[in-house]
């Protein structure tokens, strides 16, 4: 993977958000779901926007809102975060020969821009162009539509109906299934994916929320030793 | 709800969640990246997302399992993920409608 002379620029920036801009769609509901369920939880509409602004995670925040009871678990509630968000620090490491190319507050703001939804898309795009906008354009809009989602839901108070109805949920197993094939087509490299399935699988009950999939993620990591080097 | 506590909490949570986000390119500043290491993170990064689709699957049902592999033959058909991904969303929409 070339990972030399990383660039930040406007361009792809903007090519960033653009790309990322109908999967920020879908986010919006997604932001106000949060949004409803943190008032639900008597947040203040005020408190469920920062919380939406400042930790840009809404598995972590879905999960964290359920601890939501008086008096405040605050110990619980840091580390269900700690724990569900426990697979960015796979993410940050898997696009740390870009990311580490970059210095203070660039290098600081990227590695905040990062969240599921766009590690498959600055994942590809960095191999494409070393472009650190890449990544901080999609993580702009995807934030901007979170921000607003959490608005529009905390303003709302209530939603109506579950949202399977319209395929909501199952929106990140598509996308992250799409782009595993992607990189299935492109690398012949069946080992990784098989081991990281099964792994997550067989290690979902025994461990803590979130554990699974960065066990997996590892264990799917060191299988990629074996065998022959691919050029 | 107390104010105070409340604030903390979220706090607490954006600076966990911060940390989290940094610590990964902190770690490998100091993991010098040759091939090996490079193989490991390419092969890490399709693992994260196929434990990510296992892990939703194992704990869902048959509708699910259907809209995932509904996504992975529209990537095949047409190449677009975000298509594949509207893709699994109108099977799941349907089936939650019909089913």
């Amino acid at each position: 993977m070339s990972s030399s002379g990383i660039q930040l620029s406007r361009a792809a920036f903007f090519r960033g958000m653009r790309d990322t801009a109908v999967l920020a769609l879908f986010v919006v509901p997604f932001g106000a779901a949060v949004g409803a369920t943190a008032v639900a939880q008597d947040l203040s509409a005020t408190a469920s926007l920062v919380m939406s602004a400042l930790v840009f995670a809404g598995a972590s925040q879905f999960a964290a809102l359920e601890l939501w009871v008086e008096p405040l678990p605050l110990v619980s509630i840091a580390m269900i975060t700690l724990a569900v968000n426990a697979r960015f620090l796979i993410l940050g490491a898997a696009l740390a020969p870009w990311i580490n190319q970059l210095r203070g507050f660039s290098w600081f703001i990227t590695c905040m821009s990062l969240v599921d939804a766009n590690f498959p898309y600055a994942r590809s795009r960095l191999r494409e162009q070393p472009d650190i906008g890449a990544l901080l354009g999609s993580g702009a809009i995807l934030w901007l539509a979170w921000v607003f989602g959490t608005a529009l839901g905390a303003g709302a108070g209530r939603l109506l109906g579950s949202l399977d109805v319209f395929g909501m949920d199952v929106l990140m197993g598509g996308l992250f299934m799409a782009f595993v094939v992607q990189d299935l087509r492109q690398s012949r490299r069946f080992l990784p994916v098989v081991v990281a399935a099964v792994v997550a699988v067989v290690t979902r009950d025994v461990l803590p929320a979130g554990w699974n999939v960065v066990l997996a993620a590892l264990a799917g990591g060191l299988s990629g030793l074996i065998g022959r080097a691919h050029g | 709800m107390d104010e105070a506590t409340t604030w903390a909490a979220i706090g607490l949570m954006a600076l966990v969640t911060a940390l989290v986000r940094l610590a990964g390119p902190l770690i490998m500043r100091y993991v010098p990246l040759s091939p090996r290491v490079e193989r490991f993170l390419e092969a890490m990064s399709v693992s994260v997302m196929a434990a990510i689709v296992a892990s939703f699957l194992a704990q869902n049902g048959l509708r699910e399992v259907v809209a995932v592999l509904v996504a992975a033959v529209a990537m095949l058909a047409i190449r677009s993920p975000v298509v594949a991904m509207m893709a699994a969303m109108a099977t799941g929409a349907i089936w939650a409608a019909l089913v």
